[in-house]
């Protein structure tokens, strides 16, 4: 008996994406049987036809129908596996969208442990023998004490700094672009340019 | 409208504004240019060279944040947008130099302050060789300053900061006026330092970038460190790079074919990479001048809140180039910097910075630039890295002891009731009085100053002088057809004001005439397509595990299995073996060697691990034995085409002899000489996946087996003197992977032309070794009772081993990373490794 596997890939915009490798499976107890692989073409569509003997292994006798599912996946890594449809019928449709499920990265992730790396890089490019050592050790104390204390909002108000205008994450904070400092200076440079 | 061109990078950062794609694999572009760097220099030639139709692929160091990105925080930004965190200093740690190493490079970090080449200056160079007519300098500086939208800072946009040092300068009738920047509508937030939040300074991202990429496809790669410019007899053929992500890992290689390539990675950065492969040895990186920056602070009973506003909006021309001052000349440019690099900047320690601190909103900043004797050197260390040597001139010293006392006046005759200096010996000036002995200090004790540097330049003398500068009048390098160093590297002196418009007019230039000669020159160059170190069926032993894997799925067994049969003892020698000198290649078909992912895990593995496989036909059957490298197994097995669930039809090996019939490999044949492989625990087609492997007939010497190195090594002579002369770097023998490299050699010669050898071994190790040449190969002779036997096989690839003293013991323990030769004084171990030219 001949079963037949079609389906389009779309990607987030609703767009056919061509080219991607296209396998399907019947899900099982123990290994899933592979039933089959194609590449999506120019409209993202695919089929895969398969026969029953397929998956119909030694364990398998009491198999009627295979549970099918498709694995979606880009010359480099899986970006969509389906859920299994069981029982499957002699023709199943799949449609998919492929979404870039990668998390973001955090730009500003362990920026000090960063910063502290960087200081690695330095390596053979300076000879200590000629510094000042005692300056070199005051502008360390002087770097991490600056580093860990005057970053500090609370710190920086303290001496009259209101810090930045920004939230942390601008792009995952709605914020306005207006200028919290002399707020009433800026209007008036607003209005003048008006003139 | 669909914007063609893309920037790529290794960042996954959401809300792009510009058209973005992640880099997942090795990457090999076959291009018209490739630019190396992304700042002043390097944006306005992609630019302009793909707006005229040239396909352009752009390389950067630096990460691709937007404006909304920058959030204004030193603790965030600095590591972003900064080389190196900001910790770049000249090798005294006298200096701190601070450079943008970002998409759009310095651009995104400095102050926006433009400066036209002064006419002194411009007339200066030209009789240092550079013929470029006024006309060409005016028609490229104005293009540019349209380019970045220039305009003047209007005196209401003054803060009080500004202002102080503009009433000082009237008090003394001192020429001075408001900076120049390439701004719209500032917003006056006062972090310039951080990138700009509110795209309001017209930096290469927001201007040449942005343009290219609309109106061009160009390419711009984001994360990759240049590594390598391949070139022969004066042709540039391609660039090598390295993806690196924020942890400090190489994930990924890029190979650039190119019919040009253009060096725009910055003063520094641009001779050290001109360095590193070799090019204008002896004349790049030096010639380096930094203008000196030197700072002041007033401190005014009233509030300046100096931090609100434009940092540097204001300049003092009196005695600088801008007002025809040749010699010893300086500005004095009014600045202030957000407060952990103001805490930074201040002299003090402990209770009297906390003192200092505290007055914060009182002070008025500003700094003397002094244009500086070109001293500076940049030299190649033994890892790779860039020295920078600098020191101040005694006429430099001068000049900087004049600008700091006539600042300290300024801010005395408005009402400045103490002055901080940036002088260790004398941090605080009480009065007008105290001026003498800071001028007195800084001529005595200069060492004692801080300095800081924003403007790099030179190291790539531009000129006509084919001894002394490295490249011509079109930024193109002596000797070289289609190569070109671009940037404020090839500044002959320094140029007195804030470079970054001098650096984008010639880059101007410099890309109009690569466009003029473009058709003559450059577009019948053929590009040779190469693959570097690019992971790719031909050479898949550059692979990553993930991609082995990929790669095993979605290629299909191409050849029949007869294919895998090696040759066997009757073949002629060169059908079983051979090496070519001239690339390094070897070509084995003694049996399949065996290589393991580039990310195999354990590092162990790499250099006792590895196996081979050999093939023989036997009536109908390939029949083959798999062989672990320093083990006496050969597992005998049978090679099979047949249809494999889950990966269609491809070369089962079986295993014939019970102890290894649990195991069975599959392999898909993908070309001639490559296999693709993947190794199986249990019985098919259960088995569970244990390891993805590539088999090659062809690999480089980076991958040689202790045999390959052993037949190599009889075949190679004994080193004269001046052969070795320089830095090579080692990589031990592996039978695996890819490994390290884990030592550096440094040859050089004495007076009396003794040889001697520094070593450096893992980066720590590190010491001098005695060295003979005797007729048979070089020994080298360190602290311990081990010597180096070297032989060298071309003269830029040695091969050489570690040997232990003979010994009559027998030394077979079993498996080693160490081999085992015998000799007729008895037996001792060797460690082979192989070296190749720096």
């Amino acid at each position: 008996m001949k079963y037949k596997i079609k389906g389009k890939v779309k990607n987030e915009q609703g767009n056919p994406v061509s080219g991607l490798f296209v396998e399907a499976f019947d899900s099982d107890l123990t290994a899933d049987d592979y039933l089959g692989s194609t590449l999506t073409n120019s409209e993202g569509e695919f089929e895969i036809e398969f026969d029953d003997k397929v998956f119909h292994e030694t364990f398998e006798l009491l198999e009627r129908r295979p549970d099918v599912y498709v694995v979606v996946r880009d010359a480099y890594r899986v970006l969509h596996k389906t859920d299994v449809r069981s029982e499957a019928k002699d023709e199943e449709f799949f449609d998919i969208v492929v979404k870039d499920t990668r998390p973001f990265d955090d730009p500003y992730a362990n920026s000090f442990q960063r910063t502290v790396a960087s200081f690695n890089e330095i390596g053979d490019t300076v000879d200590i023998s000629q510094a000042d050592l005692q300056r070199l050790i005051t502008q360390m104390i002087r770097g991490l004490a600056s580093w860990s204390y005057y970053t500090r909002p609370k710190v920086m108000q303290s001496v009259g700094y209101p810090g930045p205008q920004v939230p942390q994450y601008p792009k995952r904070t709605p914020h306005e672009h207006s200028l919290p400092w002399n707020p009433h200076e800026h209007d008036e440079h607003e209005h003048g340019e008006e003139e | 409208m669909v914007v063609p061109g893309t920037i790529f990078g290794l960042e996954n950062i959401e809300k792009r504004k510009e058209k973005y794609s992640l880099v997942t694999h090795d990457i090999v572009e076959n291009a018209d240019v490739c630019v190396i760097g992304s700042g002043a220099a390097g944006a306005i030639i992609a630019c302009k060279l793909a707006e005229q139709g040239r396909s352009v692929v752009l390389l950067e160091k630096g990460g691709y944040y937007d404006s909304e990105d920058m959030n204004q925080r030193e603790v965030d930004m600095i590591p972003l947008l900064w080389k190196n965190g900001g910790a770049i200093f000249s090798d005294n740690l006298r200096m701190v130099i601070v450079q943008g190493q970002c998409l759009g490079g310095t651009t995104v970090i400095n102050d926006a302050v433009c400066f036209k080449t002064p006419p002194i200056i411009r007339e200066h160079w030209r009789s240092m060789g550079v013929n470029i007519p006024d006309e060409r300098w005016e028609a490229a500086l104005d293009e540019v300053w349209n380019g970045v939208h220039v305009s003047r800072v209007r005196p209401e946009e003054l803060n009080e900061n500004n202002l102080m040092l503009k009433k000082a300068c009237a008090i003394k009738g001192y020429k001075a006026s408001e900076n120049d920047r390439n701004s719209v509508d500032c917003m006056r937030c006062g972090f310039c330092h951080l990138g700009c939040h509110y795209e309001t300074r017209q930096d290469m991202l927001i201007t040449y970038i942005h343009r290219a990429l609309q109106n061009s496809e160009i390419k711009m790669y984001c994360n990759c460190a240049v590594e390598r410019i391949s070139h022969s007899d004066g042709l540039v053929d391609g660039v090598e790079g390295d993806f690196i992500d924020s942890a400090g890992t190489t994930k990924f290689k890029i190979r650039v074919n190119a019919k040009a390539v253009v060096v725009s990675a910055g003063a520094i950065a641009s001779s050290l990479l001109l360095m590193k492969n070799k090019i204008a040895l002896g004349k790049a990186g030096r010639g380096l001048s930094f203008h000196p920056a030197v700072h002041l602070l007033g401190k005014f009973d009233q509030e300046i809140n100096a931090y609100n506003g434009i940092p540097m909006a204001y300049t003092c021309h009196e005695f600088g180039v801008t007002n025809g001052v040749k010699d010893n000349s300086f500005l004095i440019e009014s600045i202030f910097l957000p407060i952990f690099q103001f805490s930074m900047g201040l002299p003090s320690f402990l209770a009297e910075h906390a003192e200092l601190m505290k007055d914060f909103t009182h002070y008025a900043m500003a700094g003397v630039l002094v244009k500086d004797d070109p001293n500076g050197t940049v030299t190649l260390t033994e890892t790779g890295r860039a020295k920078i040597h600098h020191a101040l001139s005694p006429n430099d010293i001068k000049t900087v002891a004049r600008g700091l006392a006539t600042l300290a006046e300024l801010w005395f005759d408005v009402g400045a009731n103490e002055v901080i200096t940036e002088h260790a010996d004398i941090t605080r000036l009480k009065s007008i009085d105290d001026i003498p002995r800071l001028v007195h200090a800084v001529e005595t004790n200069p060492d004692a100053l801080n300095l800081a540097s924003a403007h790099p330049q030179g190291g790539n003398r531009m000129g006509d002088d084919i001894d002394q500068c490295v490249v011509d009048s079109h930024c193109q390098v002596h000797g070289f057809q289609n190569l070109f160093v671009c940037d404020a590297s090839v500044f002959p002196t320094s140029v007195g004001v804030n470079p970054q418009i001098t650096v984008m007019a010639i880059a101007a230039m410099a890309a109009d005439h690569i466009n003029s000669v473009w058709d003559a020159q450059f577009s019948g160059l053929g590009v040779k397509p190469a693959l570097g170190e690019t992971c790719s069926i031909a050479q898949p032993m550059f692979c990553t595990a993930e991609r082995l894997d990929t790669m095993f799925r979605q290629s299909a067994n191409k050849l029949p299995v007869e294919t895998l049969v090696n040759a066997d003892e009757n073949s002629p020698p060169e059908e079983r073996w051979h090496f070519d000198k001239e690339s390094l290649m070897i070509y084995n078909n003694k049996y399949w060697k065996g290589f393991f992912p580039l990310d195999q895990d354990f590092t162990l593995v790499r250099y006792l691990g590895g196996f081979w496989k050999r093939f023989h036909k036997q009536g109908d059957e390939v029949r083959g034995i798999t062989h672990p490298f320093e083990t006496s197994i050969d597992a005998p097995n049978i090679a099979e085409l047949k249809a494999f669930e889950g990966f269609g039809e491809l070369v089962h090996l079986k295993y014939t002899s019970p102890e290894f019939s649990i195991f069975y490999d599959l392999l898909k044949i993908v070309d001639k000489d490559v296999v693709l492989g993947k190794a199986f625990f249990g019985l098919p087609p259960f088995g569970n996946h244990i390891l993805d492997f590539c088999m090659s007939r062809n690999y480089s010497v980076d991958f040689m087996t202790e045999d390959d190195h052993e037949t190599i090594y009889q075949q190679a002579r004994s080193p004269a003197a001046g052969e070795v002369l320089g830095r090579w770097t080692g990589r031990l023998v592996s039978d695996s992977a890819l490994t390290p490299v884990t030592q550096v050699f440094t040859y050089t010669q004495d007076n009396i032309g003794k040889l001697q050898m520094e070593y450096l071994f893992g980066g720590l190790l590190r010491g001098i070794s005695r060295i003979t040449l005797t007729p048979q190969q070089m020994n080298m002779y360190d602290f311990t009772s081990w010597h180096d036997e070297v032989k060298i096989v071309t003269s830029d690839f040695m091969v050489g081993k570690w040997c232990s003293p003979w010994t009559k013991i027998s030394l077979n323990f079993g498996p080693s990373f160490l081999s085992v030769e015998t000799g007729p004084d008895g037996n001792r171990f060797s460690l082979r490794f192989t070296l190749r030219r720096v």
